[in-house]
Parts: C-alpha cells; sequence; structure tokens
C-alpha cells in the first residue's frame, strides 16, 4: 500500500521541485477513483536531480518489474541518462516523469498548476484541465473513464463558479 | 482613477488591480491562468460521461484537497484489507 502522505513528505521536506499528476492529482480534484501509486513531474535541472536522488535514497529505490539483481542505483547520474522512472520504494510505488504527453515538462507545466494544501504541505498539483489535456493525450483506452469522470468534474465545478 | 484599481478597492481595500491577485484566488486557481481549456467533445467520453456517478463528485467537490485525499487513503486501507480477508479465506478453503 503506497504511503502518499510519506511519498509526498520525503519530496517536500527535501525541497524537490515537482508536480503532482495522475491519479491523485485527479483525487484532489474530486475524482472518486482509487488510485494506487504516486505520479509525479520533476524538475530536470542538475540541483534538483540532487535532491530527489538524496531524498529518495533512504528508501530503497528500485525500477518496478525488474530483476531483482538489478545493479540500480537512484543518483544524478542515472536520473540524468533517463527520464521516466517506474519505482518502487519502502513508502510505495512512484512514478517520476520528466515528461509527459500532451504537457511536456515541469517548466512547461508550472503555469498550468495550483498550489494545494494537504497533510500540512504545499504542493503543486496539475490543473484539473491540463490533466484532462494530458490524460486525453495520453489515449490509453485505461484512461477513458477517467477522462470522463475528469470532464464530468469539470462540468460540476463550473456550475458551482457561475 | 482607473477601473481595475477602484475594483480592487473595493474587494481588497487597496489600491490594486485584482485581476493581478485576488480574482483568480477567489475561484482557488492562484498562480495560474484563469482560462479554462475547452475540449472537443469525444463520442467515447461522452458515452462513458453517462456511466459517472455525479453525486460522488458533487459530495467530493464539498470537500478540501486534503479531505479528499484522507478520504482516499482510508479507501486504499479498506481496499488493502478486503484484500487480506480475500486471501485469508482462499486459505481456509
Amino acid at each position: 500500500m503506497t504511503d502518499f502522505e510519506g511519498l509526498l513528505r520525503t519530496l517536500t521536506t527535501a525541497q524537490v521541485d515537482f508536480i503532482l499528476v495522475g491519479g491523485v492529482a485527479a483525487t484532489a480534484h474530486g475524482s472518486a477513483l482509487l488510485t494506487q501509486d504516486l505520479d509525479v513531474v520533476y524538475s530536470r535541472q542538475s540541483t534538483n536531480l540532487d535532491r530527489l536522488a538524496k531524498a529518495l535514497s533512504p528508501q530503497s529505490p528500485y525500477l518496478r518489474d525488474a530483476p531483482p539483481d538489478l545493479p540500480f542505483k537512484l543518483d544524478r547520474k542515472t536520473l540524468e541518462s533517463g527520464l521516466n522512472f517506474t519505482l518502487t520504494t519502502d513508502l510505495g510505488d512512484l512514478d517520476l516523469l520528466g515528461e509527459i504527453t500532451g504537457g511536456g515538462g515541469y517548466d512547461q507545466l508550472l503555469p498550468h498548476t495550483l498550489a494545494l494544501e494537504v497533510f500540512g504541505m504545499t504542493v503543486r498539483c496539475l490543473a484539473l484541465d491540463w490533466l484532462i489535456r494530458v490524460k486525453r493525450a495520453a489515449g490509453r483506452p485505461k484512461d477513458l473513464v477517467a477522462v470522463a469522470e475528469l470532464e464530468a468534474l469539470l462540468e460540476e465545478q463550473s456550475k458551482i463558479d457561475q | 482613477m482607473e477601473i481595475g484599481l477602484w475594483m480592487g478597492f473595493m474587494i481588497e481595500g487597496t489600491l490594486r488591480n485584482p485581476l493581478d491577485a485576488t480574482l483568480p484566488s477567489m475561484v482557488g486557481n492562484e498562480n495560474r491562468e484563469v482560462a479554462r481549456l475547452e475540449f472537443e467533445p469525444d463520442p467515447v467520453i461522452e458515452a462513458f460521461k453517462q456511466g459517472i456517478d455525479r453525486t460522488l463528485l458533487r459530495e467530493n467537490l464539498k470537500k478540501s484537497p486534503h479531505d479528499r485525499l484522507v478520504n482516499l487513503v482510508a479507501l486504499q486501507r479498506f481496499a488493502e484489507e478486503l484484500r487480506r480477508a480475500g486471501r485469508k479465506a482462499r486459505i481456509v478453503q
């Protein structure tokens, strides 16, 4: 079971620049669907890669579904060599995304985020309309129900705003 | 006096243009563009929308983002408990 609060606290305490996306972001906007992992888009700046690696190292990060004896070490070099990492950690499953389809990287997404207060922390979360945009762009059949729900949420939110 | 500054005075009690800060925060989206994206209706997504329980969504929208995540954690624990019970039941059989 993923400790969402623990993972978010690990990242925010280390001052990692990241944006909450995916299922947990959808929940923060009001989605009723369950999700099992935490998806974040992280800044690719060198200092941020250092912070990210340092923050996650004590949580035994490892590539999800990889053979158990693979020599994997999450450090700045590894992060620089790759882009998107699907990880298991002691706190649960974490997807580190350098870029997402239809949205780009951290810098492109940042203007389309909200600052949310959750678990006593301030976390940047992708705005609802942009969450729909990137899920539509991903074009995965499994996302269709989630997109439908997010669009329904946007419609309900618009009624409240009027 | 510029109309924006006058509105700022009326809303915030200061001579600030409310479009600079107050209006985005009034709609709950500080630090982002006010304009929302609009989407072309997709027939498949529209079909899936028919099955969405909007009463759940309306209830969720009454909660804060923090409370929504707390609820997710509670549901996650409940789902884990059900999985554990299922495994135990299979072992007993």
